[in-house]
C-alpha cells in the first residue's frame, strides 16, 4: 500500500512538472518577445515619467540630462492577441536640465511600418525644425541608449529564437532580417518569466564579441504595471555607460493627441510636465 | 709578483671569456626598435605633460593624410563610388578611428527641409555633368571641406583624412603595418593615378623603416671592415680572433644591457654598435701591435710575462684615452634629448668595458693563442711594412725641415674654419633627414605642390565658462580668424566651425546671415551645440567634449622646420594672449611642437659638450704629461680637427641638428686618443735620455703606425654611416670621419712639428707615472745626449 502511494505521488509530481514545461514551451519566441515589448513600451494607454540620465565617459567624466517624457499609444488596446497593442506611438521629450537647454522640446511620432518623424524645438530661437529620422540606431541625446532603445525596436525586424529557459528567464536570440541595416550580428534578451521585463540585453558584433549591454536595475509596479525604473546601457568598446532613472511615473493620464504637435512644442503642456 | 695567473690557467681564462661572450649575446636576440614619439622626451618635460594631457582628454589620435591624384575629376560619381569603397576599407583597418573623404564627409544640412547630420555624397546621383557640378557646389558651400579635403582650383586631387590611433608610446610596427595596408588598398584603386601619404605617422614610419635598414647595413659592414682591416694589419687568424672577440664582447654586453634594462634601440642609439665596434678595434690594435713588438724585442720573456708587460705599459694611455672618449660620450647628456643621452651613457659604458677587456683580457688571450707558435709576428702586410719604412721613417726629417710651415698651414686651417662659426645655426627638419628622391620626401613635395597640408598641430583649450559663453565663443572665433590669416597656415578646424555649420543648417529663413551668431546669448549657443549632440555630430565631438569646456583647435600647415615652427608658435601664443579672455587656458601642442622645442637647446648643449670634453682632456693630459705646456699643446692639437670640422659645417651651411650634435663631443674624444698615445711614448723616450729628434723619430715610427692603423679603422667604421638613409647620420659619419683623419695628420705632423719647433722653450718632461720608470735626466744632460745622438 505504502509502495503504491509513493508511486502515485511520484507520477503526480512528474505530471505537474511536465505540465509546467509544457506551459512554458507553449509560448513561442515571438509571443515572449511581444509580451516583453508590450510591457516595456506599451503599458497603459499613455504615460509620463521624469527621466534622469547620467552619462559617464571612459575617463569617468559625468554629465547629467534631465527630461520629462510623455508617451501616447495610438491603439486604444493593450491586447496581445493579433498584436493589437502594437501601434504607432507619440513621444514628447521636454528637457529640464542642464539649465541652458531647459525648455527644449523633442517630438517623435513613432511609426511601425516606416521611419519615425521627429521635430526639435529651440526656444532661444523660437524655432521648430524637423529632424531626419532615418537611423534609429544612433545615440539618444548623446547617451549610450539609442533611439530604438527608448522607443522600441520593430519586432518584425528580427528573427527570434528561444534558445534557453532557465528558472527565471527566457533567453531569446534575435537575428536581424536585414543585417546590412544594423551594426550587430545578433542580440540576446534575458526576459523575466513572470513579468516579461527584459532584464538584460546583450549585443554581439560580427566577431561574436559582446560590445554593448543593457541592464534593468530596478523594477517597480506602478498602477499595476511592472515598470522599469532604473536601467543602464554600457558601450563595452568605448568604456562609456549611461544610467537612466525614471521617477514620478504615471500611466493613463489622458494625454490628448494634440499635445504631440508643433504648437505644444512651442507652448509646453504645463499640466502634464509638472 | 706578477698579477697574472700561471700559464696553465690561461686555458680557463680563454674558456671563461668565451662563455661570457656567449652569455652576453643572449640579449641580442631580444633587441627591439622603438622610434615612438615618447622616446624623445623625459617624463617631466613640460611640453610632453601638456601633450599627454591633451591626448588623454581629447583622445589619442592624430591625422594622417593621403593625397590622391585621380584619372577622372574628383566629382565624378564613378570615382566617388570607388573613393567610398576605399574609405570603408581603410576605416576597417586596425588603429583607424575615422576616415573623412569627400565621398563620406558628413555635415549638418537642411536641404530637404529636414535637419540632418549626414553624408554629403549620395551614390544615387547620376554621373551627369550637372550633378557633378551640383556636388561640387555643395562641397564649396561647406568651408570646413575647402582646402582640407579638396581645393577649388584642383579637380583631380583630393585628400583622404585618416584619424589614426597614434599611440604616443607605440614603438612603430603597428604604424608601419597601417601605412603598408593603406598603401595596399589604394594601389588597387582603378581611378587613382598616384597617391602620397603624409603626416606625423607617415614620417614616423619612414624613420622606423630607414632605422631598420641602417641596422641591417651598419652591423655587417662594420664587422666586415674589422675583419678586412684585421687581416690586413695582423695577417693571421689568432690576432684577428682576439680583436673580433673583444669587439663582440663589448657590443654584445652593451646591447644586451640596453635590452635587459628596457631600452629599445632607436634611430640614434642604432649607431652605437657600429661606433663601439670601430673604437674597440682601434684599442685592440694598440695592444696586439705592442704584444708582438715585445716578443721581438724581448724574446727571452715568456708570453705570460709579455702579456703582463703589455698591460703594464699601456694601461695608462689606454685608460687616458678611454676616459677622454667616455667624457666625449657623457657630454652628450647635455643635449637633454633622451636618445642622445642614452647613446652617451651606454657609449661611455662600452668604452670603459672595452678598456677593461683590452687591457686585462686581450693580452691573456694572445698569450694563450700564441703559446705553441714560437715565430713572432711583425707587420705581415707588405703595404704596411712599406709604409712604415718608406714613409714614417722619413717623416721626422721632413717635419724637422718644415716644422714652421706645417704649423702655419694648420694654423691657417684652424683660423679659416673657426671664422665660420658665426654662421653656425641649429635647425632640425625631420623631413630633410631623408635624402631627396626618397618616397617620403617625394610624398611631401607632391602634397605641398597640390596645396594641401602636410603637417598639423593643435591648441588645447580649457574653456572655464564653456564654449556657450558668448565672450568665450566670440574671442575664440576672433582668434581662429587671426590664425587663419597667417601665411604659413593652410587651414584651421575647430568646434566653432562645427557650430557654424549647424547654425547655417538651422537657419530660420532667408533673412539669416552667417554672422548672426555674433548676437546670440548663452542659451542660444548652448542649444545649438545641443542640436549637434542630438544629431550625433561626431565631428563636433572630435573638437569639443560634451562638457563644452574642453576643446581643441587644429592648425594645418605645410611641413615646417623646427625653427619655422617655433616662430609660428610664438606668433600664435601672442595672438592667444591678445584675443582670449583670462578664464581660458590655451596651450599650443602636438608632436611637431614637441620635436621643435627639442632643438632649443642644441647649440648651447653642443658648446657645453665641447667644453666638458675639453676640460676632461686637459686634466687627463695634465695627469699624463705632468706638464702644463705639453698638455696645452696636446689639447690644441686635439681641438683643432674638431673646431675645423664644425667650422667647415658652418661654411657649408650644415645646421646643427639631432644627428650633427653628436659630432663635437665624440670626435673630440676620439681625436685625443692618439695624442695621448703619442705623448706617452714621446715622454717615455725623452725620460730615457733620448734627444728630441730621436724621440720623435722613435715615437712616429712605433706609435705613428698604430695611429695610422687605428685612425683608418675608426674612419672606415664611421664612414659606413654615410650609407645611411638619414642625412644627419650621413653627416655624422662624414664629419666624424673627417675629424678622425684630420686628427691623424695633426698627431703625426703637427704635434711633432710643435714639439720640435719649441723644444728649447719646453722643460724636460717629467717621468711617467709608473714607479718602475727610470728617473728623468736633467735638461742639460738630455741636450748633450741629443746632440751626441744626432
Amino acid at each position: 500500500m505504502r509502495k503504491y502511494l509513493f508511486q502515485l505521488i511520484g507520477v503526480a509530481a512528474c505530471l505537474i512538472l511536465a505540465e509546467g514545461q509544457t506551459l512554458a514551451k507553449s509560448l513561442s519566441a515571438n509571443e515572449i518577445v511581444h509580451r516583453s515589448n508590450q510591457i516595456s513600451y506599451y503599458a497603459g494607454q499613455d504615460g509620463r515619467a521624469q527621466a534622469d540620465m547620467i552619462i559617464t565617459d571612459d575617463k569617468g567624466r559625468k554629465r547629467h540630462r534631465q527630461m520629462i517624457v510623455l508617451r501616447r499609444d495610438i491603439a486604444d488596446t493593450d491586447e496581445l492577441e493579433n498584436n493589437a497593442y502594437l501601434s504607432e506611438q507619440k513621444l514628447y521629450v521636454y528637457f529640464t536640465h542642464p539649465t541652458d537647454v531647459n525648455k527644449m522640446g523633442f517630438l517623435v511620432w513613432k511609426n511601425v511600418a516606416s521611419n519615425d518623424e521627429r521635430w526639435l524645438y529651440v526656444p532661444s530661437l523660437d524655432l521648430v525644425r524637423r529632424i531626419a529620422a532615418s537611423d534609429k540606431r544612433t545615440s539618444f541625446v548623446g547617451s549610450d541608449f539609442f533611439y530604438e532603445d527608448i522607443s522600441g525596436r520593430n519586432i518584425n525586424d528580427d528573427h527570434h529564437e528561444l534558445i534557453e529557459i532557465t528558472n527565471n528567464y527566457y533567453v531569446i536570440r534575435n537575428t536581424p532580417n536585414n543585417p546590412a541595416a544594423v551594426e550587430f550580428k545578433y542580440y540576446k534578451m534575458y526576459i523575466h518569466k513572470e513579468t516579461f521585463i527584459p532584464v538584460q540585453v546583450e549585443y554581439y558584433d560580427q566577431k561574436d564579441e559582446l560590445y554593448r549591454r543593457g541592464k534593468t536595475l530596478k523594477v517597480d509596479t506602478i498602477q499595476g504595471y511592472p515598470t522599469i525604473t532604473e536601467a543602464s546601457m554600457e558601450n563595452l568598446r568605448t568604456g562609456s555607460s549611461t544610467l537612466m532613472k525614471y521617477t514620478n511615473v504615471q500611466y493613463d493620464i489622458e494625454l490628448t493627441d494634440e499635445v504631440f504637435s508643433e504648437r505644444y512644442l512651442r507652448n509646453p503642456p504645463q499640466q502634464f510636465l509638472y | 709578483m706578477s698579477p697574472f695567473p700561471r700559464q696553465n690557467l690561461l686555458k680557463y681564462v680563454f674558456i671563461l671569456f668565451y662563455a661570457y661572450l656567449l652569455l652576453a649575446s643572449f640579449g641580442l636576440v631580444k633587441w627591439e626598435l622603438n622610434n615612438s614619439m615618447e622616446i624623445w622626451f623625459y617624463e617631466n618635460d613640460p611640453q610632453l605633460v601638456i601633450h599627454k594631457k591633451t591626448l588623454e582628454e581629447m583622445g589619442e589620435w592624430d591625422w594622417l593624410a593621403v593625397v590622391l591624384e585621380t584619372r577622372t575629376q574628383i566629382y565624378d560619381s564613378h570615382f566617388l563610388d570607388e573613393l567610398k569603397t576605399l574609405s570603408n576599407r581603410i576605416a576597417d583597418l586596425d588603429h583607424v578611428r575615422k576616415i573623412i573623404s569627400i565621398a563620406n564627409a558628413r555635415g549638418t544640412y537642411s536641404d530637404s527641409d529636414e535637419l540632418e547630420y549626414r553624408v554629403l555624397y549620395s551614390n544615387n546621383l547620376s554621373n551627369s555633368g550637372s550633378h557633378s557640378a551640383e556636388f561640387r557646389q555643395k562641397l564649396l558651400n561647406n568651408p570646413v571641406f575647402i582646402n582640407s579635403l579638396f581645393r577649388e582650383d584642383q579637380d583631380k586631387r583630393t585628400v583622404i583624412l585618416i584619424q589614426d590611433e597614434n599611440a604616443f608610446n607605440e614603438g612603430g610596427p603597428a604604424r608601419v603595418q597601417l601605412v603598408n595596408e593603406i598603401r595596399g588598398i589604394i594601389n588597387e584603386a582603378r581611378l587613382v593615378e598616384n597617391f602620397w601619404i603624409v603626416g606625423t605617422t607617415a614620417l614616423n614610419v619612414a624613420l622606423n623603416t630607414f632605422s631598420l635598414k641602417d641596422v641591417y647595413t651598419f652591423y655587417p659592414l662594420v664587422f666586415g671592415i674589422c675583419i678586412f682591416f684585421g687581416w690586413w694589419v695582423f695577417g693571421n687568424w689568432r690576432d684577428l680572433l682576439v680583436s673580433l672577440s673583444i669587439i663582440s664582447a663589448v657590443v654584445a654586453t652593451i646591447v644586451s644591457s640596453m635590452v635587459y634594462s628596457g631600452h629599445a634601440l632607436n634611430m640614434v642609439t642604432i649607431m652605437l654598435p657600429a661606433i663601439l665596434t670601430s673604437l674597440s678595434m682601434a684599442n685592440v690594435v694598440h695592444i696586439i701591435t705592442h704584444f708582438h713588438q715585445l716578443r721581438v724585442n724581448k724574446p727571452q720573456n715568456s708570453l705570460m710575462q709579455i702579456a703582463a708587460q703589455v698591460s703594464k705599459k699601456l694601461w695608462i694611455p689606454c685608460l687616458g684615452s678611454a676616459v677622454t672618449t667616455s667624457i666625449g660620450f657623457i657630454s652628450l647628456t647635455f643635449a637633454g634629448i633622451v636618445p642622445v643621452s642614452q647613446l652617451g651613457i651606454f657609449g661611455a659604458l662600452g668604452i670603459f668595458l672595452g678598456f677593461l677587456l683590452t687591457i686585462f683580457v686581450a693580452p691573456l688571450l694572445l698569450a694563450y693563442l700564441w703559446r705553441d707558435n714560437a715565430d713572432p709576428v711583425t707587420a705581415k702586410s707588405y703595404s704596411l711594412k712599406t709604409f712604415a719604412h718608406n714613409v714614417l721613417a722619413k717623416t721626422t726629417t721632413t717635419i724637422a725641415i718644415n716644422s714652421k710651415l706645417i704649423i702655419i698651414l694648420f694654423g691657417l686651417l684652424a683660423i679659416s674654419s673657426i671664422s665660420g662659426f658665426h654662421a653656425l645655426k641649429a635647425d632640425t627638419s625631420y623631413l630633410s633627414m631623408f635624402k631627396e628622391h626618397t618616397e617620403i620626401r617625394n610624398a611631401y613635395a607632391k602634397a605641398e605642390e597640390s596645396g594641401f597640408s602636410t603637417s598639423n598641430f593643435r591648441i588645447y583649450l580649457d574653456l572655464q565658462n564653456g564654449l556657450e559663453d558668448p565672450d568665450t565663443f566670440l574671442a575664440l572665433d576672433k582668434l581662429q580668424k587671426a590664425i587663419d590669416l597667417l601665411p604659413e597656415v593652410i587651414k584651421t578646424v575647430g568646434p566653432i566651425d562645427a557650430f557654424k555649420e549647424i547654425d547655417r543648417a538651422m537657419a530660420k529663413d532667408a533673412s539669416w546671415k552667417s554672422d548672426d551668431y555674433q548676437g546670440y546669448n548663452r542659451e542660444t549657443f548652448a542649444q545649438i551645440l545641443f542640436v549637434g549632440e542630438l544629431s550625433n555630430n561626431d565631428d563636433l565631438r572630435d573638437l569639443l567634449l560634451h562638457d563644452n569646456k574642453t576643446a581643441q583647435l587644429f592648425i594645418f600647415t605645410n611641413y615646417l622646420t623646427n625653427n619655422e615652427l617655433i616662430k609660428l608658435v610664438s606668433i600664435i601664443e601672442n595672438l592667444i594672449s591678445t584675443h582670449l579672455p583670462d578664464g581660458v587656458l590655451a596651450e599650443v601642442t602636438g608632436v611637431p611642437v614637441l620635436w621643435a622645442t627639442m632643438d632649443q637647446h642644441l647649440i648651447g648643449s653642443q658648446i657645453n659638450s665641447i667644453l666638458l670634453v675639453t676640460l676632461g682632456i686637459g686634466i687627463t693630459l695634465l695627469l699624463i704629461t705632468r706638464s702644463i705646456p705639453l698638455s696645452m699643446i696636446g689639447l690644441a692639437v686635439s681641438l683643432l680637427p674638431i673646431l675645423s670640422i664644425i667650422g667647415l659645417m658652418s661654411w657649408l651651411g650644415i645646421k646643427l641638428n639631432m644627428g650633427t650634435i653628436l659630432i663635437g663631443g665624440i670626435a673630440l674624444g676620439l681625436a685625443i686618443d692618439d695624442t695621448i698615445h703619442f705623448m706617452w711614448h714621446y715622454i717615455n723616450e725623452r725620460c730615457e735620455g733620448i734627444g728630441v729628434h730621436k724621440s720623435l723619430e722613435a715615437t712616429i715610427r712605433v706609435t705613428g703606425l698604430a695611429i695610422f692603423i687605428t685612425s683608418i679603422v675608426i674612419a672606415a667604421g664611421f664612414s659606413i654611416m654615410m650609407l645611411s638613409q638619414f642625412v644627419p647620420t650621413v653627416n655624422f659619419g662624414l664629419f666624424t670621419t673627417g675629424a678622425v683623419l684630420l686628427a691623424m695628420f695633426a698627431d703625426i705632423l703637427l704635434l711633432p712639428a710643435i714639439l720640435m719647433a719649441f723644444h728649447n722653450k719646453l722643460k724636460q718632461p717629467s717621468p711617467p707615472l709608473l714607479p718602475s720608470s727610470k728617473p728623468g735626466l736633467t735638461k742639460v744632460e738630455i741636450e748633450d745626449k741629443s746632440i751626441s745622438r744626432n
